[in-house]
């Protein structure tokens, strides 16, 4: 089985495993961060540009899932070290491969790992720290949109006093975001994580954020604004779910934008998006932009003037 | 009469409206040692007037001896540099009472650098500085009942935060060591599979390396031999600590405080105290208070482990396996309501009959929570009953129906039924409907609703239903699904039918995993990431 269009690397590998050949060629670090990754970019470019469906998308996907899967049981694990972590994608977050990939990396370093599927509730999570009591909980989060919903279990986690290990593309490349949202440790790698979860072991209980949201943040997650742009974009066609899904996720990164104090993580959605409707993937971004700016209230100056930016260009 | 000299007046009332208000004054002389003290100085040592011996030893005889080195100093100091110096000091009385002296003096030094003259004031301040030590003991004690409410308040977060018990006990560690105690074993006694937890931490200063922040499994898995060992109500807890073999316990001040809540004696805390803890002020009262806490929440974690377990059996319709059926590819994507406790009144089933073939369900009891769970899971088992050894789908329904019209309780199910049997090498598939959504067929030529109705259980002892028959070709979907998915919402509006169908015709080439997990997104998408109610899916599709 291989996947026309994605990563030659990974195609190699995807054979290997079906031969049931064993792996001496790739580590299991090089695997899950850089193999798997750039397979997953290359994912994200056919599909951004349109070539790609999306049952071709979720072909790939799978095909790396299964490679990952194999990758569990060919490396050879370390000792058990009778520590639990939990690892799970941020709320919201649909892309588990990297979660997956950190599950399965840190099974092999010899923890046990309770792993949850994608965009997990941070109810959830709170009721898994408590049945299992892990050491820590990693957070994985692919896409910046979803970064309010990584700091709602952020907040989940360090309520129960565990210790937050943070990483994937959401977070950017340094560790500003994770310290923003409150986390106790950012990891740059997946690799990084067995180390920094090693650190955590045996420190002091964490304590709960006390901190203030801006304004603008609580201003647009009212209801309210979801109503007004629900009339905006709901036509009752049958695409319309197409635009209801462009308009929310614009609404989610200009939230992470303001939760985050950083701008370019919705200038980079409106770019990313931009790009779908100039290729013809997806309806004419404008209309929307428009939508969701009037579904903002006047009083949520930032928020209004990040989305304007965009409007006026 | 000749009017009196203001000067010589001066000189005479003043020393005597000094000595009145009970300030003496000395006088030394260098050139020979001689000290000179007034009657209302000696007063202030105790002294009858005249009785001074008139030597700074003399003085110093009448000084505190604990008070005498820093005298000497100060005022050693002075007589060989000049200046002004002030000193305080107790003072013994001849009867034996202690007093509180200051003093102030000033040397004089003479061309040469040489003192030249020495004199000053003495008086009693005991009454003041009674006063002002008894405010620093107060301020200096409030200080003290200040930090230990902070970190009382600090315990109280650290231990509710968890409803783990081991991790309670760890907290409970962190709290003591070193803060109170130097090392401390917890030992407590579960009504769990492990039985027990015992928890030891310890600073460097005990030779004890392996115990520093001990793991609780570690410690069961290096100490069975503590196994069987029980506390109970009248046990005499410190002579239990002799079975705790790693606590430093030779010459150290120990207190051992049982761990308590709601009447049942949950183990037991044994610290070593710090030498700076004394049992009977606040800090001894600080430990007991943590320790309280922490029992509290050890019968509050005990209390969430077993509602896991019970609830663990509701759970369990996410994670049971579900069997293979050839020529069809199965997927789920179920998800409570958000709440603590992930119990949803949705069901799913997929099992194998007697004869062979195949029954896959989906419902939705009316409700949420955990009443709805329980009614969701009795209904599951009800199903099961009912249809293991009978592949006709309106008497399974039939049958449920009066198993849930018998219940005093009366829930109320919508309910979804596919039998699949294989005939002759090719699929059959039969459905019916209780009240519930009907299942979406996607094909290549469009998708529709599959024309199946039939009455909500658990209503009407006469339930009608009306069931049908599909065919499906390779790479045909079939989508069961809860009211979760179809009304979530976006605003006012929701989701619905045909936005479900048009996802899964645009993704039914997918595989099925893929597919349900396409449909948990796209709710979650229009929902704006908060969907309200329990969302289930669950998709068959015909092998290629």
């Amino acid at each position: 089985m291989t996947v026309e269009g994605y990563w030659p690397e990974l195609n190699e590998y995807l054979c290997l495993v079906e031969l049931d050949a064993p792996i001496t060629a790739v580590t299991l670090d090089c695997l899950v961060d850089d193999v798997l990754p750039r397979g997953q970019q290359r994912v994200g470019e056919q599909w951004e540009s349109g070539a790609w469906t999306v049952a071709q998308e979720h072909l790939a996907t799978q095909a790396a899932a299964r490679v990952l899967e194999s990758a569990a049981t060919r490396y050879a694990r370390s000792p058990n070290r009778s520590e639990s972590i939990i690892s799970v994608c941020a709320y919201g977050e649909w892309h588990s491969l990297a979660a997956d990939s950190l599950a399965v990396a840190m099974e092999v370093a010899g923890y046990d790992v309770v792993r949850t599927r994608q965009s997990t509730q941070p109810a959830q999570v709170s009721s898994l720290i408590h049945d299992h009591g892990p050491r820590t909980v990693t957070i994985s989060c692919s896409m910046a949109a979803n970064l309010p919903g990584a700091y709602r279990m952020i907040r989940a986690c360090l309520d129960t006093g565990t210790p937050v290990i943070v990483g994937g593309a959401g977070f950017g490349r340094d560790d500003t975001r994770a310290k923003r949202l409150g986390a106790t440790a950012w990891a740059s790698r997946i690799s990084e994580v067995s180390d920094l979860a090693a650190g955590l072991r045996g420190g002091k209980t964490v304590r709960p954020l006390r901190d203030t949201l801006p304004a603008d943040f609580a201003l647009t997650g009212a209801t309210s604004v979801a109503e007004r742009l629900s009339a905006a974009l709901i036509d009752d066609s049958a695409h319309d779910v197409t635009t209801v899904s462009i308009g929310t996720w614009l609404l989610r990164s200009l939230r992470a934008s303001i939760l985050c104090d950083d701008h370019t993580i919705f200038d980079g959605h409106v770019q990313w998006q931009r790009r779908r409707s100039v290729s013809g993937a997806d309806p004419a971004l404008d209309p929307v932009l428009i939508a969701v700016r009037d579904a903002i209230p006047n009083e949520a100056e930032t928020a209004r003037s990040l989305v304007d930016k965009h409007v006026a260009g | 009469m000749p009017t009196p000299d203001p000067a010589s007046k001066f000189d005479n009332v003043v020393p005597s409206l000094v000595a009145d208000i009970g300030i003496g004054a000395w006088h030394w002389d260098p050139a020979d040692g001689s000290v000179t003290w007034d009657a209302a100085a000696e007063a202030v040592y105790g002294m009858e007037p005249g009785t001074f011996p008139g030597t700074f030893e003399g003085f110093m005889e009448r000084v505190h001896p604990d008070d005498r080195a820093d005298a000497v100093e100060t005022i050693s100091t002075v007589a060989a540099t000049g200046g002004d110096y002030s000193i305080r000091h107790r003072v013994i009385r001849p009867n034996g009472d202690i007093r509180w002296v200051e003093g102030q003096g000033r040397v004089i030094l003479d061309d040469a650098g040489q003192p030249a003259a020495g004199f000053g004031i003495v008086y009693d301040v005991t009454d003041r500085y009674t006063v002002e030590l008894e405010r620093s003991e107060l301020i200096k004690k409030e200080a003290a009942a200040r930090d230990e409410l902070r970190y009382l308040i600090e315990a109280s977060d650290t231990l509710t935060g968890t409803l783990n018990t081991e991790r309670v006990t760890e907290r409970l560690a962190d709290l003591l060591v070193p803060q109170i105690g130097s090392a401390c074993a917890i030992d407590v006694k579960l009504d769990t599979p492990i039985g027990w937890i015992l928890t030891c931490a310890m600073t460097d200063q005990h030779d004890a390396p392996a115990l520093k922040r001990g793991s609780p499994n570690s410690l069961i898995n290096a100490d069975r031999r503590l196994q069987g060992f029980t506390t109970s109500a009248g046990t005499n807890l410190e002579t239990d600590l002799d079975r705790i073999p790693e606590l430093p316990t030779a010459g150290a001040r120990l207190r051992s405080i049982p761990l308590t809540s709601h009447g049942i004696e949950m183990g037991v805390v044994t610290v070593v105290l710090n030498e700076s803890v004394d049992q009977a002020t606040p800090n001894g009262d600080l430990l007991d208070a943590i320790c309280s806490r922490a029992a509290m929440a050890l019968a509050h974690a005990e209390l969430y482990a077993d509602r896991s377990r019970f609830i663990s059996i509701f759970q369990s319709v996410d994670t049971r396996e579900i069997p293979r059926i050839p020529g069809l590819e199965v997927g789920t994507h179920y998800r409570p309501a958000t709440d603590l406790a992930r119990l949803s009144g949705d069901l799913y089933d997929v099992f194998t009959l007697t004869d062979g073939s195949w029954l896959v369900a989906v419902g939705d009891v009316c409700g949420k929570g955990a009443v709805a769970a329980g009614h969701a899971e009795l209904s599951r088992s009800a199903l099961r009953a009912a249809a293991l050894s009978n592949s006709d789908l309106l008497k399974t329904l039939t049958v449920l129906n009066d198993v849930l019209m018998g219940d005093p309780t009366r829930p109320m199910l919508t309910l979804g039924l596919l039998h699949i049997s294989i005939d002759d090498g090719k699929l059959s598939i039969a459905a019916a409907s209780a009240g519930h959504p009907p299942p979406l067929v996607a094909t290549g030529d469009g998708w529709s609703e599959l024309d199946t109705y039939g009455t909500m259980l658990g209503v009407t002892s006469t339930p009608t239903f009306e069931p049908s028959q599909i065919a499906l070709e390779p790479g045909d979907v079939l989508a069961l699904y809860s009211d979760g998915v179809t009304e979530a919402r976006f605003g006012e509006t929701f989701y619905g039918v045909d936005r479900l169908g048009q996802l899964i015709f645009d993704s039914r080439t997918a595989p099925a995993s893929a597919i349900a997990n396409d449909v948990g997104g796209a709710v979650d998408t229009w929902a704006t990431g908060n969907p309200v109610d329990d969302v289930l899916a669950l998709i068959l599709k015909a092998e290629t």
